[in-house]
């Protein structure tokens, strides 16, 4: 695990944050916006972004995974 | 409208479909062309998370709890971050030791006892027969809705009439069909998880096609939907969170962390994600798209739960809110597709979990069972039904709990109580991958706290509710304890249900777990595991070798012994697997190669059996072959003061001292060089089990040359090398010193010059022979253990070292003194004899002191040759050659003495290996003797004659004979029939024709003649030898 790949697991971390109290306080309000609650709209966020930073990162390590073993078979 | 008939037909239509699948992924791995080895359809295998609890029970927990629900699917997302680690390095140890499910894992690790995991199975099972029961019910009440209308209380209905018992059966044959056809030792199933990828797939379409509906065709979008709710007191709160317990923030925190664990942990997402996993870095593609799947099916769970409420369904059918809208909205071929969508997502739950549980009742359970019973002789044969009737009573156990309590109970409670089950795993798992210290009792007791607070806590409640003990239990406690309530434990009230069953036995879990395996200790077995499971990324090969069988079965033995296990077919795909993942022939195979042989049949045979039944069939099966593990000697590393191996090293040192005083007296008791080294040789294999040694003298060019050895292969003796001092062979000869290396692997390849690849080893000794001023040559003696040859054991070579010096030394110092004197003598004796008249008496003296001369020179310069010849140099050679060649040399002599000389060779000999030289030496001598012991005119027959593999070689005559009593002494040294010479030369011919193998006898009779007879073995097919 080098010190880029830590990183996965700090996300990991405040996603579970983000997804808990007291920061899901902020947005468990009576407030809609297009007339969908901020909540939803919270959620569903957070849960987007989460796929949009794993298919980052997976990428990005499934390229190194390759340099790797490219580098081996050489 | 729907008729029951209608349903039933497509319903079953879809999984004859299924099975078509199956069998087309079954057949395509057969052929060696995997379907499913791709990233997307591992995802969609993964998706088997999505069972009927989520396809209908998140709508009903939607229109009950707002957006709880949502955490169940939020927290794999969340895991779905730390995949790259954990996963992967639970799929990393699995893989490496063919490991099958969760409860094999923890055996593996915490030691190979068969408690651990029947602990595990056992929990495993409470947690997920009443899951199973939840599909069970869902399939039958969704069925009911679409045929009749109506949900089907099973409170009611008798056994035979209940749908949901149909579907039990149904779901057997699914799982049988689908995961026991046949035996395999990896558990991968290819056909089923095809069939479960295309599952999830209609689940998602399906669920997709009803939200839409619902959002666009019923009503005008999310925000009609989402304002009607708004507008509605009743339901208003459904739009926020923590308005009460059933929806606090604690609440969704634990459910988070609940579904965090059980996406890693259930048994079927362990079965998928690991068992079946076909490549690692499929993780980095499932780590995004399962979340993204999961969204998309998630995605429309409120509009649905909303827009039932508002179109007036009761929220206590809430759960079929998927199935009611299209029906009730006139589309029921909308509502066939969910029933479809809701079919796949049970049927896909149910085969995959009976069949990962049976295996773990099977490998956990049954076979340690049959085990303790003694009766796993009679197992293989059964295998494959008891695996069969393993996935049937799953699957009947889950029907018996939704008989019983399943009418009390909303889908999605079962859900999250095998959730909490096997939460409990979690501490035990993920210290089994990163922490060292943890220990086998540390995990029993864990676990085993954690289900027992689980059980009482959560488990409980619910069958109390369901009428099967007293409720009194609820309010008051047992026996009226109210410290001991299981829903207020220890007096903590106010919390939810899962929350206060998943503090309290977390925190027992974790707590005794941690605390127990600091105070206990580990066994080497589980250090060795702990060490293998968590440094898995680090260590690969080289591993030290640690232990040795006294005997291991060839590959054949075991190939007939896994065939038991895992059918003809499979052994002999294991075995290629081996010779393949070995790359040398097994008549290479040293220690190593075997000890792994071993290990990967084992790992084979646990694929099916588990690691703790393995273990002990495969110690049965050694030891009824008299197998048994001994320890290899590691002084420097492990140095244990236990009884037993103190005395082993004083049984050590015994052996040593009787070879000292062995060799002491072989040394004292013949001047015989070749003698005196083979003897010494012969001790150190015998008494100390030496395995290979050798002893090098040096010649007259200073070369060190390998004259006896043991062990080797015959190339061994052409090889003479030059000492330099920066060899270790130099630095033994110069300095002079022992030394002794304890791991060969560790010695740089130009130290080790000079000496044989073959015969260092692991460990070896070398010791100088030396005496006070000379070095002669170097003594070696090499063991496949490490560290044979430790520090105490240094100075017994040395001091048997220093013996054979003196010995050989002393031999080659009295021929040579002798030899000079006995040398002028001669010469001047010849001189006087040149200057004595003719025929005079002096003359006479003069001949006698040369004619003794020359005969003691013979003797001394024969004593030198002995010295010097030790080990013959071998080549192909037709023996008729050599018998001629002998005779040509002798002929003279023979002629002389007028005797009758008869010839019989054989045509038809096969080649033999010998030494050209000292067989011709062998014929001289015996002709010679024949000759001495003759007369005038006697009868000499030589002859070569072919028997079975071995040639014989006779010599007779009709001379005087042997005395009788002096048979038995024949080819002692220095022992002689003659009342003259040295008497050498039998003993040179039995040492000669010992060294090639053959027999030497002698057959004697007063007066009548002697017949010799010598038996050698041919040459075997070439040896690999010649290289």
């Amino acid at each position: 695990m080098t010190k880029k790949d830590k990183l996965l697991v700090l996300l990991g971390i405040l996603g579970f944050f983000l997804l808990n109290y007291p920061l899901l306080q902020i947005f468990n309000r009576d407030f809609f916006l297009l007339g969908v609650p901020m909540l939803t709209w919270y959620l569903f966020g957070i849960w987007i972004l989460a796929v949009a930073g794993l298919r980052a990162f997976g990428r990005y390590l499934t390229v190194k995974e390759q340099t790797v073993q490219s580098f081996y078979k050489e | 409208m729907l008729s029951p008939e209608l349903v039933a037909v497509i319903a079953f239509g879809y999984l004859l479909l299924l099975f078509a699948i199956a069998y087309y992924g079954d057949r395509q791995r057969a052929k060696g062309r995997s379907v499913i080895a791709n990233p997307y359809i591992y995802t969609l295998s993964l998706a088997v998370y999505c069972t009927a609890w989520t396809f209908f029970g998140s709508v009903g927990k939607a229109a009950t709890q707002g957006a709880t629900f949502l955490t169940i699917y939020l927290g794999p997302t969340l895991m779905a971050f730390f995949w790259w680690f954990v996963l992967r390095k639970l799929l990393r140890v699995c893989k490496d030791n063919n490991l099958t499910t969760m409860s094999d894992f923890l055996t593996l690790r915490y030691g190979k006892g068969a408690l651990l995991g029947a602990l595990v199975t056992l929990g495993v099972l409470l947690a997920v027969v009443p899951y199973i029961g939840l599909q069970l019910k869902s399939v039958s009440n969704t069925f009911n809705i679409l045929a009749y209308h109506e949900v089907i209380s099973p409170l009611t209905t008798p056994v035979y009439q209940d749908t949901a018992f149909y579907v039990a059966l149904i779901l057997a044959v699914f799982g049988i069909l689908f995961g026991a056809r046949h035996l395999d030792p990896t558990e991968r199933h290819e056909g089923m998880v095809a069939a479960v990828a295309f599952e999830s797939l209609i689940k998602l379409l399906a669920f997709l096609a009803v939200g839409i509906l619902v959002s666009y065709g019923i009503f005008q979008g999310w925000g009609e939907i989402f304002g009607g709710i708004r507008h509605n007191p009743q339901f208003r709160q459904l739009l926020s969170v923590n308005t009460g317990a059933h929806d606090s923030y604690l609440l969704i925190m634990v459910q988070t962390i609940l579904a965090m664990g059980a996406i890693l942990f259930l048994p079927r997402q362990f079965h998928m994600a690991v068992v079946e996993n076909t490549d690692e870095k499929h993780i980095l593609t499932a780590m995004w798209l399962l979340p993204l799947y999961l969204l998309l099916i998630n995605l429309f769970v409120m509009p649905i739960a909303f827009a039932g409420l508002l179109l007036g369904f009761p929220s206590s059918e809430a759960d079929t809110f998927v199935l009611r809208i299209p029906l009730q909205s006139g589309h029921p071929y909308l509502a066939l597709l969910t029933f479809i969508g809701g079919l796949s997502a049970s049927t896909a739950m149910v085969a995959v979990s009976s069949i990962a549980v049976s295996t773990m009742l099977l490998n956990n359970l049954v076979l340690p069972l049959t085990i303790r019973l003694n009766l796993q002789e009679h197992l293989p044969p059964h295998l494959l039904t008891i695996k069969r009737l393993g996935i049937l009573l799953v699957i009947l156990l889950g029907f018996i709990t939704y008989r019983l309590i399943g009418p009390s109970a909303m889908l999605v409670d079962m859900g999250l109580i095998a959730f909490c089950g096997v939460i409990q795993l979690a501490p035990a798992i993920l210290g089994a991958l990163y922490w060292r210290e943890a220990t086998k009792w540390g995990a029993i007791a864990g676990l085993g706290a954690g289900f027992l607070l689980w059980a009482y806590t959560l488990v409980l409640p619910y069958l109390i509710e369901a009428g099967l003990f007293h409720p009194g239990i609820l309010e008051h406690g047992p026996l009226g304890l109210a410290v001991l309530k299981p829903i207020a434990f220890l007096g903590l009230s106010g919390l939810d249900h899962l929350s206060h069953a998943f503090f309290w036995s977390l925190f027992f879990n974790i707590g005794i777990f941690v605390s127990v395996s600091l105070l206990t200790a580990a066994s080497p077995l589980e250090v060795e595991q702990a060490r293998r499971f968590v440094g898995i990324f680090e260590l690969e090969e080289g591993l030290p070798l640690e232990r040795r069988y006294t005997y291991l079965p060839n590959l054949d033995q075991f190939t007939c012994f896994m065939e038991k296990f895992i059918g003809k077919q499979k052994a002999r795909e294991a075995r290629q697997g081996f010779l393949k993942q070995i790359e040398l022939p097994e008549k290479e195979w040293g220690d190593r190669e075997k000890l792994q042989l071993e290990a990967y049949v084992e790992r084979t045979i646990a694929g099916s059996i588990g690691p703790a039944a393995a273990r002990v069939i495969m110690d049965g099966y050694l030891s009824s072959l008299g197998s048994r593990m001994e320890g290899v000697f590691d002084l420097f590393g492990q140095v244990s003061s236990s009884l037993e191996e103190s005395q082993q090293k004083l049984k050590r040192r015994v052996a040593e001292l009787s070879v000292l005083y062995e060799a002491a007296r072989t040394l004292t008791s013949t001047l015989y060089l070749p003698e005196l080294i083979e003897g010494v040789l012969d001790l150190l294999v015998e008494r100390l089990g030496v395995e290979k040694c050798s002893v090098r003298l040096l010649d007259e060019d200073g070369q060190l040359t390998i004259k006896s050895y043991r062990g080797l292969t015959r190339i061994a003796q052409i090889l003479s090398t030059k000492p330099e001092i920066n060899t270790l062979l130099g630095q033994c000869l110069l300095t002079p010193q022992v030394i002794s290396v304890s791991d060969t692997s560790l010695m740089g390849r130009d130290r080790l010059e000079g000496l044989l690849e073959e015969e260092t080893l692991a460990s070896f000794v070398l010791a100088p022979i030396t005496t006070e001023t000379l070095a002669l040559g170097v003594l070696t003696a090499a063991s496949s253990q490490k560290g044979y040859f430790a520090r105490e054991h240094v100075e017994f070579f040395q001091s048997l070292a220093g013996q054979l010096g003196a010995a050989v030394r002393s031999a080659q110092q009295v021929a040579h003194q002798i030899r000079n004197p006995v040398h002028a003598i001669g010469g001047f004796a010849h001189l006087l004899l040149k200057k004595l008249p003719q025929d005079s008496d002096t003359r006479n003296y003069a001949e006698i002191i040369i004619k003794e001369a020359k005969r003691l020179e013979q003797m001394v310069s024969e004593v030198i040759e002995t010295s010097v010849i030790f080990i013959p140099r071998e080549e192909e050679q037709d023996i008729n050659q050599v018998v001629r060649g002998a005779l040509g040399i002798i002929r003279s002599k023979i002629e002389e003495k007028q005797v009758d000389l008869k010839v019989e060779l054989a045509e038809d000999l096969p080649p033999l290996t010998m030494d050209v030289g000292n067989m011709k030496r062998v014929i001289l001598q015996l002709v010679a003797n024949a000759l001495d012991a003759m007369f005038f005119g006697g009868r000499l027959k030589l002859s070569t004659r072919r028997q079975n593999e071995m040639v014989e070689i006779k010599v007779e005559d009709n001379g005087k004979g042997i005395p009788p009593h002096m048979l038995p002494h024949i080819f002692d040294t220095f022992f002689s029939t003659k009342p003259s010479g040295p008497g050498l030369g039998l003993p040179i011919v039995h040492k000669i024709i010992t060294q090639h193998r053959g027999q030497i006898s002698i057959d004697s009779k007063l007066n009548i003649g002697t017949t010799v007879t010598i038996k050698l073995p041919a040459t075997k097919e070439p040896e690999s030898v010649q290289d």
